[in-house]
């Protein structure tokens, strides 16, 4: 089993669409969705069996592919690979009632955001890094614009501005790293880049952390997002912060933890980091519609991701992979549900929860908002507790009281929904969800609760990963 | 006994549950709470959530209490605050819910930060090293690890200037759970204060001067109330305060202990006996009830031995805490907190008496009132055993002086002396229950003895207007009971028209307002305006290749 059917297949799926239209309009869709499952169980396989590996596919020096699979990039390879079967089977019961329009094209931008988002996580090579970085961008923007609405006309013009700005900065970057070092392989890049003037070993880091940190949601550069989310539909979301953002993430902190093992930055970027988080809570604070509400709380627990990975040593990642997944898992769970409340109720604004009237939908919108606190005895808590005690020990007390205010504020408005939810009696017809969908929001709140009582159950995997994330084996 | 729990945790972090006396006692005022109010249960028609909240709230009261280590502590007081809530939302107001709501999260995250203060000195949360690190902290680190604990705590128990959220929430939560968060919930205030100041830091004096501050203002905010649970909500802060006090000086876990045992269960008794009155009369206000004392003879009898402790006289329980506060405060010479704890619990008697009088005595204001009936066993047995241990405790005052000592031992205190049980020694003096009980008891017979026999036999009135007296007939629209507007003329008193009108919701209001007008500032930056956006990035990009230049 070959680590490059992660991207060749999904990529594969898009040329044979046309083809697969033929068999009719549920063909596209069985097929994506078989093909994912068959790639989660390709993940799991390589898991199960330690097939940990670099595969290079040469074409002709310098060019070429290869793709490094380590626990931590498996890791991330596997949630993306199950977050994006979870949306597919989603998808799969609620497209009898409210299906995308041009349902193929849809199928080949999902695959492709797939596709590139592995890409990004596995390839050793910056250059392949870029074209992931460009892959995974052309096909968010196509999706944020997909409903054809002003809202996400808006959000798609203004992703793609930035996304071009970005990449403008990240290319510049590696035309720099490609002259002053003459390789683009990865870890011939690491070898020569600690002996580079300090002046050039300056510059490509800036270039890289703002090509970076439009795509990572930092402080002044995540403007876009709030608009993004507000015109993507919701499903689509749950994408956005389960898949992009975290690939765009674990790359970044790839990159520097490669380049810069000793951390020189470090202490500018987890005040970057804590900054960030404390702006976008304090921002959603006055917010009311809840698609941009739910982008702040992204930015968020993104920018505190961040600070954990900014810290730069085994705790902290282990910290910032545990909130990774509580995060991915509780976004995946509240986009999920409000998608079903926007059909329903066709509004966004947090004063619908008033009237929604369906237990199960509160109590999974509520357990997942409980993890993204950080309430004990759910999966949020772990990470937060962890990134906080390596603070502790690092004795950065300023940092984490600037965490722990954001948190403050985060609950203010999280808790201002749950109120809406739960002590309201203005309540519509009953909502009703279908088994499909309850068993899939049921796996998620249940895994937040599982991850949240028994940590342990990961930790060690997790150590580890961030061990070799560390130790920056390309 | 200790039980490690280290496999369950994440690296190298150490937890632990620890069995004490200590955690035994408050465990004890926990099961006695949930015993008497699951009595009441049936009255009412709870929803099944409320019952599997009741369930996680006590399991995190019993890990606050049995934690040997602040991360399980911190957890346990997390889950409380937050299942609090849950359980306040099904009678609560939003208002007052999310009023409730960021003072229970500033709480438990400012203890969050306390509890990582002391992680990082000894990267150990254990309660056996806490000391060790607390001395190993800075002077400044110090002094800050100690006000987050104390907020933390302050907004728990309530302390004047941080009670913002509970007396409404007192006010408006389920009749069954006032009683719980008044008797259970305030306690853990009180053991948090124990295990994270006291067993921590020196005796302090501003605690001290604090909890009588406490007393002394809730005292009067109580007396001008109108609700009945407002009056009460008001009155367990002002008796925390006394547990504050005494905590702040040298030896004065004794005095705290007992007087928490006290206050628990003279708050399951009043709490139940009004949710009693509630449930027979649909009413919560002192001016919509009033001559009850006919209709509900037994209920009357309870509030009264309720209110009796409460003031803290002999011959009941009331008073052997109070004696042991007392004793505490004269042996360390503060003389003025004695005098402030005084005042404050002489002052308690006017909102003491408004319980007794505007509920059950005086005239009815309703013609409702006059068909109510005796309340069922459900209410009134808890209530019977509840001022059972009362009277028993102030018969025997030294019967559980003992298992004080047995703390004190374990804390490494100087122990109470004791004799027998009837008799409470400390250092300045002596009270014999025992004779206090049977004089008293003897002239209450005399007492009733005479009032029995020389009971005018005037005729009974027909109804509530029966009364007219100078020409003047009253009609619906007549305010006929006196506790209508009781203790509002106090407000003509300077300094307590200060007190009353005064409040901190004033300053919280303001701070609320300024959080959001700096929020939207905030938000605007997020507005998506590209051209200001991007300007913005640009002026990013300049400070950092400004910053790498330098």
């Amino acid at each position: 089993m070959s680590s490059v059917l992660f991207v060749a297949l999904p990529l594969l799926f898009g040329f044979s669409t046309p083809i697969l239209g033929y068999f009719g309009k549920n063909a596209v869709a069985y097929v994506s969705t078989l093909m994912q499952l068959f790639l989660l169980y390709l993940g799991f396989d390589l898991l199960l069996n330690e097939g940990f590996s670099i595969e290079l596919i040469s074409i002709a020096p310098p060019l070429g592919i290869s793709f490094v699979v380590t626990k931590v990039s498996l890791l991330f390879v596997l949630l993306f690979t199950s977050v994006m079967t979870l949306f597919s089977l989603y998808y799969l019961s609620y497209r009898s009632e409210k299906p995308y329009r041009d349902e193929s094209k849809f199928f080949i931008l999902i695959n492709m955001l797939l596709a590139a988002s592995i890409g990004l996580v596995l390839s050793s090579d910056i250059f392949n890094i870029y074209v992931f970085f460009e892959i995974a961008g052309i096909s968010a923007y196509i999706l944020s614009a997909y409903e054809k609405s002003s809202s996400a006309l808006e959000a798609g013009i203004k992703y793609l501005i930035t996304g071009a700005v970005a990449s403008i900065f990240l290319i510049f970057a590696i035309v720099l790293i490609y002259i002053y070092i003459g390789s683009l392989n990865l870890g011939i890049i690491a070898q020569h880049f600690e002996l580079l003037p300090f002046q050039i070993k300056l510059l490509i880091s800036i270039l890289l952390l703002i090509g970076f940190g439009f795509k990572v949601e930092i402080f002044p550069l995540n403007f876009w997002v709030s608009d993004v989310y507000q015109g993507s539909s919701t499903l689509v979301n749950a994408l956005f912060s389960a898949i992009v953002v975290k690939a765009y993430l674990f790359v970044f902190f790839h990159l520097l933890y490669l380049f810069l093992p000793h951390g020189e930055f470090s202490l500018f970027l987890i005040y970057l980091g804590a900054f960030s988080m404390l702006a976008a809570e304090v921002a959603g604070l006055r917010q009311s519609h809840l698609k941009r509400l739910f982008a702040y709380s992204s930015l968020g627990q993104v920018a505190l991701v961040f600070t954990a990975f900014a810290l730069q040593n085994t705790q902290a990642i282990q910290a910032a992979l545990f909130i990774v997944l509580a995060h991915s898992v509780a976004k995946m769970g509240i986009f999920f549900a409000l998608a079903l409340i926007e059909k329903e109720h066709e509004s966004m604004e947090s004063e619908t929860l008033k009237s929604l009237n369906s237990p199960f939908l509160r109590v999974i919108l509520l357990i997942s908002m409980l993890s993204l606190l950080g309430i004990p005895l759910f999966a949020g808590f772990v990470g937060k507790l962890l990134v906080l005690k390596s603070l502790a020990l690092e004795g950065m007390l300023p940092i984490i009281m600037m965490i722990i205010l954001a948190s403050l504020i985060e609950a203010v408005y999280y808790f201002k929904l749950a109120g809406y939810m739960f002590t309201s009696d203005k309540r519509r017809d009953v909502l009703k969800v279908t088994w499909a969908h309850k068993t899939i929001l049921a796996f998620l709140s249940l895994l937040l609760l599982i991850i949240g009582m028994a940590p342990f159950l990961l930790s060690e995997y997790l150590f580890e990963a961030s061990k070799l994330m560390l130790g920056g084996v390309s | 006994m200790m039980i490690n729990l280290s496999n369950y945790a994440l690296g190298h972090i150490v937890l632990a549950l620890e069995m004490s006396h200590l955690a035994n006692f408050f465990a004890v005022l926990i099961l006695l709470s949930m015993g008497t109010l699951l009595f009441l249960v049936k009255n009412y028609a709870l929803p099944k959530s409320f019952y599997a909240l009741s369930a996680l709230l006590s399991t995190s009261l019993f890990l606050i209490v049995y934690a040997a280590d602040y991360l399980l502590f911190f957890i346990g007081w997390e889950v409380m605050s937050i299942t609090t809530y849950f359980l306040l939302s099904f009678s609560v107001s939003q208002k007052t819910l999310h009023k409730y709501i960021i003072f229970a999260m500033s709480s438990a995250l400012a203890l969050f930060i306390a509890i990582l203060m002391i992680y990082s000195t000894q990267q150990s949360f254990l309660y056996s090293d806490a000391r060790e690190s607390f001395e190993l902290m800075g002077e400044f680190q110090g002094v800050f690890f100690l006000v987050l604990i104390l907020f933390a705590i302050f907004v728990k128990l309530g302390v004047i200037g941080f009670h913002y959220w509970l007396v409404d929430a007192y006010e408006e939560a389920h009749d069954i759970f006032t009683a719980f968060l008044s008797a259970v919930l305030s306690k853990m205030g009180v053991y948090a204060l124990i295990i994270l100041v006291v067993k921590v830091t020196q005796p302090m004096l501003a605690l001290a001067i604090i909890g009588v501050m406490t007393s002394i203002i809730a005292t009067f905010k109580a007396i001008q109330e109108d609700s009945v649970k407002r009056v009460l909500a008001y009155s367990s802060i002002a008796q925390l305060g006394y547990i504050v006090t005494v905590l702040g000086v040298a030896d004065g876990m004794s005095g705290a202990l007992y007087h928490s045992l006290i206050h628990t269960a003279v708050k399951l008794l009043l709490f139940i006996n009004i949710a009693g009155v509630i449930y027979m009369t649909g009413r919560d206000k002192f001016s919509q009830l009033g001559g009850l004392i006919y209709k509900m003879p037994q209920s009357f009898v309870l509030l009264l031995i309720g209110i009796i402790v409460l003031a803290g006289m002999p011959p009941l329980g009331g008073f052997s805490s109070k004696f042991l506060i007392y004793s505490a405060l004269l042996d360390t010479k503060y003389l003025l907190l004695l005098s402030g704890v005084m005042f404050s619990s002489a002052s308690a008697f006017l909102y003491i008496y408004k319980l007794i009088y505007g509920v059950y005595l005086g005239h009815p204001s309703h013609k409702k009132l006059e068909s109510a009936k005796e309340v069922s066993l459900s209410f009134l047995l808890p209530q019977y055993l509840l001022a059972f241990i009362l009277i028993t405790l102030g018969t025997f005052p030294a019967l559980i002086v003992p298992y004080i000592n047995e703390i004190l031992l374990e804390s490494s205190l100087t122990t109470l002396s004791f004799t027998h049980a009837g008799e409470l020694i400390s250092a300045f003096a002596q009270f014999n229950g025992l004779i206090v009980m049977s004089a008293f008891g003897t002239i209450f017979v005399l007492v009733v003895i005479f009032f029995v026999s020389t009971r005018s036999k005037a005729k009974e009135a027909k109804n509530r207007f029966d009364i007219a007296y100078c020409g003047e007939e009253p009609d619906e629209s007549t305010h006929l009971h006196y506790g209508y507007s009781m203790g509002k003329e106090l407000a003509r008193v300077g300094i307590l028209r200060a007190i009353i009108k005064n409040s901190s919701s004033h300053f919280y209001e303001y701070l609320g307002k300024q959080t959001l007008s700096f929020a939207e500032l905030f938000r605007k930056i997020y507005s998506g305006k590209l051209s200001v956006n991007f300007n913005i990035a640009i002026l990013f990009l300049l400070l950092l290749l400004w910053g790498s230049l330098r």
